[in-house]
């Protein structure tokens, strides 16, 4: 008589089983792609800010020299007379370019695309446009109102810290204000995430199952998720806000310090953007071990009947 | 027996006390011409929002002429529905507050006489413009230098609290509660409608106040509380019992030479308070219990303002002064001044350390100066107000603490709001407008005058302006000046004629805007066809000289002035030369090619309406740009990395 052990592999695991397993690096062109492409967005679009803004001060052969001590100090009266001077400056599309909406969509869309070939590549399917944008839909359609609801019901429970008084209370609510809407982002991004890889993973179930299946994937590991966006979450708003903080320190005041404020946020951008891929393939990794998991099952069901 | 009859004494005791108050004096001889004196008894029940009042009014014609007519203010009309003057103009909205629910009832609130008296004979009379202002019919003339008493009663209904006055919960805000007589000069009553921008305008007086309360409520007040030592403890109280109602108890108040007065009350559970006195001055400041972090912060705001008011102007004359910061649900009482009272406002917490608390607690404070004891027409000339005392306020904000924001980085100077506003609206109304005419009040009556005090400060200098500033201040204290008492006094004291002044900043709509339009190198030669004295052609090689500089600039603006350009030359020397500012353009020839230009180097004019095109180099200072569109881009590409796109 043939015995089953009872081991990890045959059991369907929560998300944070896998992260060891995506922390791997692996030097595909998929993951190179993804990362240089967040690296493009924040070099690119500073470029052509810094482009447009030296436009708008250029004249007669010349620039204006109100931006003199920019890099030291910047004073809010100079950015009145900068907003208010420039004769072009009506709206935010002419404050910033059009060349910088342009470039800087493009490398979203870039960095989106990227993400999604990264994880077909896993499968070793072709990332198709479409499971990419229907999984959207799904996300939207079983995502989107849970979500909303969980984050009132977290703010609801902490919004109360706020009025307490003590300071570091108010610090904590104030930090936590932040750092709620961008993890139950995060923590909706992997939805979308789950939906578009389950229809590369299966792609002939029904409708109704694939949204039932998609939903239950995430609500059935809420706690594990939720906590991997938060963690997740606040590891890069630290790194983020570490290198802003380091940057303001820094200043411009000479070329070198401008030059290692660029190295540390490209440093970080980059940090992020792993952080990021770590979680496109752990949702990967998730998935196809439930899906090992539920073929074992059905196997198994099959041989005992 | 013994211990009940000790009891009753000790129970007695403060009634006694009560009959024996008597008024404290502030000042041995007045400070302001005593015209407008109230004795008021106010009964307040805050669960309907009512207070009933009957006020004695002592009144002198201190005009040109006799008068047979008394107009009185009832401010609270203005919330009475929505056809007021008040809610036509502002359909419901002020400072970017808006009025409760408009079908609740308790939104809206009135001010309804039940009988005006004089020498015993009842008066009759009528509303003007609207129910905000009530015309007495006076039973005789009252002449030039005579006094007269008259006895009103009335009841006032606040509504849910918004445009400075009502009730929020537990708090009220009584502002503007009473009959309040208009203004007689010559033979003119001032007395206008409670219009939506514009405030108020009343003669000086004495105020006796007696508020009528449920136990256990607070009362912060314009004037002095007459206080008592209470027998049964020993401590000295404000709050007298009622002898009429043991659950109630009265708050008797009085003030001298002022010319308004308001009172918050709150219960005394929820609602913190602080006491302190500094430079003579016993200060009060009551707070919401969740707002205890900021108050530190009022303290400091209220010792500078005290300090700077009194080295730039006259030491704060009363004894008394008031600050309420009002609940978050009560932001429509908060950023208001009434005299020895005033209203802060703040938030529990200021993560960024904005200095917004003390942007309005010095603003307030500064109206203690500029409507409290200068008491200008606020109608009329709303910029005598809220310009000058946003002036001040510019002026503490950078004195005291370096700006509004003053981070490694980043700061925004103490005038960065007035120089925004202006700036974004340049030629909005003649400061001298009407309030409730002008379509740029609020650029109008504050931070066009801050603008315009500024660059009168760079016209005369800091010190002479320092001395206009302080002359105006002590001459014009306790009366009602005018822009012209203004002017006058700046003539005087600058020894200057401010005429052309006037006309292009105060009364005017123009704006100085000069700008350098183009620089250019000229490429001189010389040679060529040489006629001498003996008539003989002589032909000279054509040679290139060394090239010269030429700078275009251009007046865009209506208002002429003489202004200052300075260039750096490519020999390293620097060049300043004065424009009379009278042409559209002019260009002036330098000879050397000119690697830096500034107009108004020295500045000269705050004012100056394009500061980006005033200046001029070949090469752009890229590297604070390229910083700051990292800094941006950062942040941006940050976000996204913080919401996790995938």
């Amino acid at each position: 008589m043939e015995t089953f052990q009872t081991s990890n592999e045959y059991s369907p695991q929560g998300p944070w089983a896998f992260i060891k397993k995506s922390l791997i690096p692996i030097c595909s062109r998929e993951d190179a792609e993804f990362i240089l492409s967040w690296v493009a967005l924040t070099l690119a679009g500073a470029w052509s800010l810094k482009s447009r803004w030296l436009d708008l001060m250029t004249y007669s052969n010349g620039s204006s020299m109100l931006a003199q001590d920019w890099g030291t100090r910047l004073s809010g009266n100079d950015l009145v007379y900068f907003i208010k001077g420039s004769p072009t400056i009506t709206n935010v599309e002419s404050w910033v370019g059009s060349v910088f909406i342009l470039l800087s969509s493009g490398i979203l869309f870039l960095i989106l695309r990227s993400g999604w070939r990264l994880q077909a590549h896993m499968l070793g399917q072709s990332a198709r446009f479409s499971p990419w944008i229907k999984g959207l839909g799904d996300a939207l359609i079983i995502g989107f109102l849970p979500t909303i609801l969980l984050g009132w019901l977290l703010s609801w429970l902490t919004d109360s810290l706020r009025w307490i008084g003590s300071l570091p209370m108010m610090w904590a609510a104030f930090v936590w204000t932040i750092l709620l809407p961008m993890a139950l982002t995060s923590f909706w991004m992997m939805q979308w995430s789950i939906c578009r890889v389950q229809r590369l993973l299966e792609p002939v179930t029904s409708y109704k199952d694939h949204l039932r299946f998609c939903f239950y994937m995430i609500w059935k590991n809420i706690g594990s998720w939720l906590s991997l966006a938060i963690m997740s979450t606040a590891l890069r708003v630290a790194l983020s806000y570490g290198a802003l903080w380091m940057a303001w320190r820094w200043g411009a005041g000479t070329s070198a310090a401008l030059g290692s404020v660029i190295l540390i946020q490209v440093g970080v951008t980059i940090l992020n953007a792993g952080i990021l891929r770590c979680l496109l393939v752990n949702v990967v990794h998730f998935l196809s071990n439930q899906h090992f998991v539920l073929k074992t099952v059905e196997d198994l069901k099959r041989r005992v009947l | 027996m013994k211990q009940l009859f000790c009891r009753l004494l000790l129970g007695l005791l403060p009634l006694t006390l009560w009959g024996q108050a008597s008024n404290p004096v502030w000042f041995k001889a007045p400070l302001a011409p005593r015209l407008a004196n109230y004795e008021i008894e106010a009964y307040v029940t805050p669960e309907e929002h009512t207070l009933k009042g009957s006020l004695k009014l002592t009144w002198k014609n201190a005009g040109t002429q006799a008068t047979t007519k008394m107009p009185l203010h009832l401010y609270l009309n203005a919330f009475k529905g929505p056809n007021s003057i008040f809610m036509r103009e502002g359909g419901g909205s002020l400072r970017g507050d808006r009025m409760g629910d408009e079908n609740d009832q308790s939104s809206w609130g009135y001010c309804r006489i039940e009988s005006i008296r004089l020498e015993g004979r009842s008066l009759q009379g009528s509303y003007g413009e609207d129910e905000s202002v009530y015309w007495v019919n006076l039973t005789r003339a009252v002449s030039p230098g005579e006094t007269v008493t008259l006895e009103i009663e009335w009841v006032s209904q606040f509504p849910r609290v918004f445009a400075r006055t009502g009730w929020s919960d537990g708090f009220l805000m009584a502002a503007q509660w009473f009959p309040k007589v208009g203004v007689y000069q010559g033979s003119q009553w001032t007395c206008d409608a409670h219009h939506a921008n514009t405030e108020f305008f009343s003669d000086f007086g004495t105020y006796a106040v007696n508020v009528n309360v449920p136990r256990g409520f607070w009362l912060a007040h314009s004037g002095e509380a007459i206080t008592y030592i209470d027998p049964a403890d020993g401590l000295k109280k404000d709050a007298w019992p009622d002898p009429l109602d043991d659950k109630r108890m009265i708050y008797k108040l009085y003030a001298e030479d002022i010319h308004d007065f308001a009172f918050a009350m709150k219960s005394n559970l929820d609602w913190k308070r602080r006491d302190f006195t500094y430079r003579g001055v016993r200060v009060s400041l009551f707070y919401e219990p969740s707002h205890h972090l900021m108050i530190d912060r009022h303290v400091a705001a209220i010792e500078t303002s005290l300090r700077l008011a009194e080295e730039w102007y006259f030491k704060y004359p009363y004894p008394v002064l008031t600050v309420v910061d009002p609940p978050a649900n009560a932001s429509g009482a908060d950023g208001m001044e009434y005299p020895t009272l005033i209203m802060a406002g703040t938030s529990a917490f200021d993560p960024f350390n904005f200095r917004i608390p003390e942007v309005v607690t010095v603003h307030e404070f500064g109206h203690q100066y500029f409507y409290g004891m200068l008491a200008s027409d606020e109608v009329n000339e709303p910029w005598l107000d809220e310009g000058f005392t946003s002036y001040f306020e510019s002026k503490v904000m950078q004195r005291h603490y370096s700006g509004l924001l003053n981070s490694r980085r980043f700061q925004l100077p103490g005038n960065f709001s007035s120089l925004m506003s202006y700036l974004m609206t340049p030629n909005s109304d003649p400061l001298t407008r009407k309030g409730y005419e002008s379509a740029t009040y609020g650029n109008t009556a504050y931070t066009k005058p801050d603008m315009v005090l500024q660059q009168l400060e760079a016209r005369l200098g800091h010190q002479t302006m320092s001395q206009v500033m302080m002359t105006y201040t002590r001459e014009m204290a306790f009366k009602h000046p005018t822009h012209l008492d203004f002017k006058r006094i700046a003539e005087r004291i600058s020894g200057r004629n401010l005429d052309s002044f006037w006309s292009d900043y105060v009364m005017g709509t123009g704006i100085l805007d000069y700008q350098i339009e183009e620089v250019s190198v000229l490429n001189t030669q010389e040679g060529g066809w040489d006629i001498n004295q003996k008539l003989e052609a002589e032909f000279e090689p054509i040679t290139t000289l060394m090239p010269q500089g030429r700078i275009k600039l251009q007046r865009r603006g209506e208002i002429v002035s003489p202004i200052t350009l300075w260039v750096r030359l490519s020999t390293g020397e620097e060049r300043k030369v004065r424009w009379d500012g009278k042409d559209r353009w002019v260009h002036f020839d330098f000879p050397a090619p000119i690697v830096q230009a500034q107009l108004d180097p020295d500045f000269e004019y705050p004012i100056l309406n394009n500061r980006l095109y005033a200046s001029w180099s070949p090469k752009a200072p890229t590297r604070g740009i390229a910083y700051w569109a990292h800094m941006v881009m950062s942040f941006l590409t940050y976000g996204l990395q913080g919401i996790g796109l995938l």
